[in-house]
């Protein structure tokens, strides 16, 4: 029916590219319609021994980081991707993984929606950019994805912009230390602190369980967490018209002899670097924040797309932007109880502000300290008195340590461009990224170097450490660089993600946010896979 | 040579069970084993500064020693250490007393300028890990699943979790 994946050509009505949340949950919903559906994935498939034993070893060699991606073949991950600014460098090293399921594989569940203002940005403030879509056309795919995927969360957002249903399923308990200690301290300065909804199984949900609270999230032992090859891809195998390949990289996409259709995909496998051809009606690139830009560079041909695919307008790699996630450490003085694998109280007061037109707006988040964050660096310091390290202060300190870190978005001023310095396995050329810190983006910083201390004051803290990093660092959520717009003058895409100037080719990552909230991306990302699907199928509305 | 071993450990023994107090804020000149007349191979020096930095106490050595055994097997926790500062491990633990667990202060003017640096190093390193933060916060192993899934809602009593 495919043709024969094994001889080298394959046949289908829709080819979608990366096996990540974004081009699993469009496949799930492409696949009701039983056309020939092939998903490409360049990583492997990780069965659930390989979760276990990663876990385990994780703990039998002390390695706090461990990650899906440590013991990969190094031909199958693109090679790291750094991003500049000036002479400051970020590496996205395990940040972004390659398998089925992508970084959802490991991501933390965090499911905050974008606000109404998010989404007329340019209108509000006069920069940046306004997304050609309203908010109350993406909200009914926000609900829609929630219930996708499970979130649990609780209506008690002051901030939040207007929802047109309930959460699936109500919000993690908070902490001890939510109540006693967080949420009193930002009452204090006038803040109010809320439930965070998270795709974390509050309780069973669609055959899944309930948090156990393990705490060891990135490989969720109890399957609370959502994570695409668990949830969606078991459905997704036992559909007759669907195929589901691991180990095949996408190299390039060919355009017609006319420019204005995609062809052929061409891919290699990853394990003996034959190659692989698929025919479809259909082309959707799914590859994220970083790699969906880089194929539409890559598929350049030397005609009408020589500047890379819906580059008519110059806008491909344009305005890329992330996040950033500055952290500080505080000694409540007191014993901060125990934390789930993530925090079940937030802030997004400071999304809400009127001022934004003066500085980045973001979400703050406090919990007893995180997991990855090397506490002791600023603990160990404050356990020395007269010259004297005193071990036994240390240890009565590590227990009271509590981290607040925000997440705040950038204007969005940096730049992805193909590295021929630089080549992946296959020869093809890494991405650079090249990041433009603006004065506008530095002022959430220096924002967080006064309020840091004001909450630790609040919450009783002893001692509050400097902001990390000082200045660059980067949060992991690529975004902007191949945007959805009215023309292509403005974007890459259109307001249905199709790619201008090519009529079977969709895109769905978080490279067509054309500005990104500080929120993170992954559920507004799963509302247009979801969108996208019901486009293709016919534009039915949720 | 195995009747000295017998009485070796049992000397062992007999130094493990003093009070930890009886070595600490001590002037950490270089320690004489009186014990072993040999020096400490550096991936001896290692453990017994990890056995000295922990937070285990005597009653502890059990879990102690798996903790040591589990730092020990990765490269990625020892790179530090050995054997780019082989000969500063050894010069380090030598200041100590052997078989002393979870010590309770070190004076730092005392040290060598690498000496201390490495200390405080290992310090933050083996403080930043997982399994030592939740011991000396009680929390339960991380990676086990709980019956009880609103712990983190409880109050820690006396300090306590």
């Amino acid at each position: 029916m495919y043709g024969d994946a094994m001889t080298g050509e394959i046949k289908a009505d829709y080819c979608i590219a990366g096996a990540g949340i974004a081009g699993i949950v469009l496949a799930s919903k492409l696949a009701a319609s039983g056309k020939k559906l092939v998903i490409l994935e360049q990583g492997p498939r990780f069965a659930e021994e390989e979760r276990d034993n990663m876990l385990f070893d994780s703990k039998q060699t002390l390695n706090d980081l461990a990650d899906y991606n440590d013991n990969v073949e190094p031909g199958v991950v693109t090679p790291h991707t750094s991003a500049s600014h000036g002479d400051q460098v970020a590496e996205w090293v395990a940040q972004r993984l390659f398998g089925l399921g992508g970084t959802a594989l490991h991501w933390m569940g965090f499911s905050l929606r974008p606000l109404e203002d998010d989404l007329k940005f340019k209108t509000l403030y006069g920069f940046g950019r306004d997304w050609p879509i309203p908010y109350a056309e993406l909200e009914p795919w926000l609900l829609r994805a929630e219930h996708e995927i499970g979130v649990a969360g609780n209506e008690d957002n002051p901030y939040a912009s207007k929802r047109s249903g309930p959460f699936p399923m109500p919000a993690h308990a908070f902490s001890y230390f939510d109540r006693e200690m967080f949420k009193p301290a930002l009452k204090r300065l006038g803040i109010v602190g809320h439930s965070c909804p998270l795709a974390v199984n509050s309780k069973l949900y669609r055959g899944r369980s309930a948090c156990m609270a393990c705490r060891a999230c990135k490989f969720c032992p109890s399957g609370a967490r959502y994570s695409p090859d668990r949830a969606h891809v078991p459905i997704l195998e036992k559909i007759p018209n669907v195929m589901v390949l691991e180990n095949i990289s996408l190299r390039r996409l060919e355009t017609g002899a006319k420019g204005n259709r995609i062809a052929a995909a061409h891919a290699m496998r990853v394990k003996d670097r034959t190659s692989l051809v698929v025919r479809a009606k259909h082309f959707i690139l799914a590859l994220g924040g970083v790699e969906t830009p880089r194929m539409l560079m890559l598929s350049a041909d030397k005609d009408i797309h020589k500047d890379g695919l819906g580059n008519s307008g110059g806008q491909l790699g344009r305005r890329f932007s992330d996040h950033t996630n500055p952290f500080v450490t505080c000694d409540v003085g007191r014993h901060v109880g125990g934390r789930l694998g993530f925090e079940t109280m937030i802030s997004e007061h400071f999304r809400a502000q009127k001022d934004r037109r003066e500085q980045p707006s973001f979400v703050i988040f406090g919990s007893p300290a995180i997991d990855w964050i090397p506490i002791a660096d600023d603990a160990a310091m404050w356990a020395i008195r007269d010259d004297t390290l005193s071990l036994e202060a240390l240890r009565g300190i590590i227990p009271q340590i509590a981290t607040l870190w925000v997440m705040t978005e950038l204007e969005g001023e940096g730049t992805l461009k193909l590295d021929n310095s630089k080549l992946d396995a296959f020869g093809s050329p890494v991405a650079k990224i090249t990041m433009k810190l603006t004065d506008w983006d530095r002022r959430a910083h220096a924002k967080l170097v006064k309020l840091a201390p004001r909450i630790g004051e609040a919450m009783g803290a002893e001692n509050v450490s400097e902001v990390t990093p000082p200045e660059f660092g980067l949060g992991f959520h690529p975004s902007g660089a191949t945007a959805m717009a009215k023309s292509p003058d403005e974007g890459v895409c259109d307001t249905n993600l199709k790619v201008f100037g090519l009529d079977n080719l969709h895109l769905v990552s978080n490279s067509v946010f054309p500005q990104m909230g500080p929120n993170p991306p992954t559920l507004t990302i799963v509302a247009l896979a979801l969108r996208l699907g019901a486009h293709l199928e016919g534009g039915v509305a949720p | 040579m195995k009747n000295y071993d017998l009485k070796r450990r049992q000397f062992l023994r007999l130094l493990m069970s003093l009070p930890v107090g009886l070595v600490i804020g001590c002037d950490l000149r270089p320690y004489e084993s009186l014990v072993y007349a040999r020096t400490l191979t550096p991936e001896e020096s290692l453990r017994k500064l990890i056995l000295l930095l922990g937070p285990w106490s005597a009653t502890d050595r059990e879990k102690a020693e798996d903790f040591v055994r589990r730092f020990l097997r990765a490269k990625h926790n020892i790179d530090p250490y050995l054997p780019v500062s082989s000969e500063l491990v050894q010069s380090l633990a030598s200041r100590f007393p052997d078989g002393t667990l979870a010590i309770k202060e070190i004076v730092l003017q005392s040290l060598p300028t690498k000496e201390k640096e490495l200390l405080m190093n290992m310090v933050k390193h083996l403080y930043s890990l997982i399994d030592v933060r939740s011991e000396v916060s009680e929390w339960p192993p991380w990676g086990e699943c709980l019956t009880d899934e609103t712990w983190h809602t409880r109050a820690p009593v006396l300090g306590k979790i």
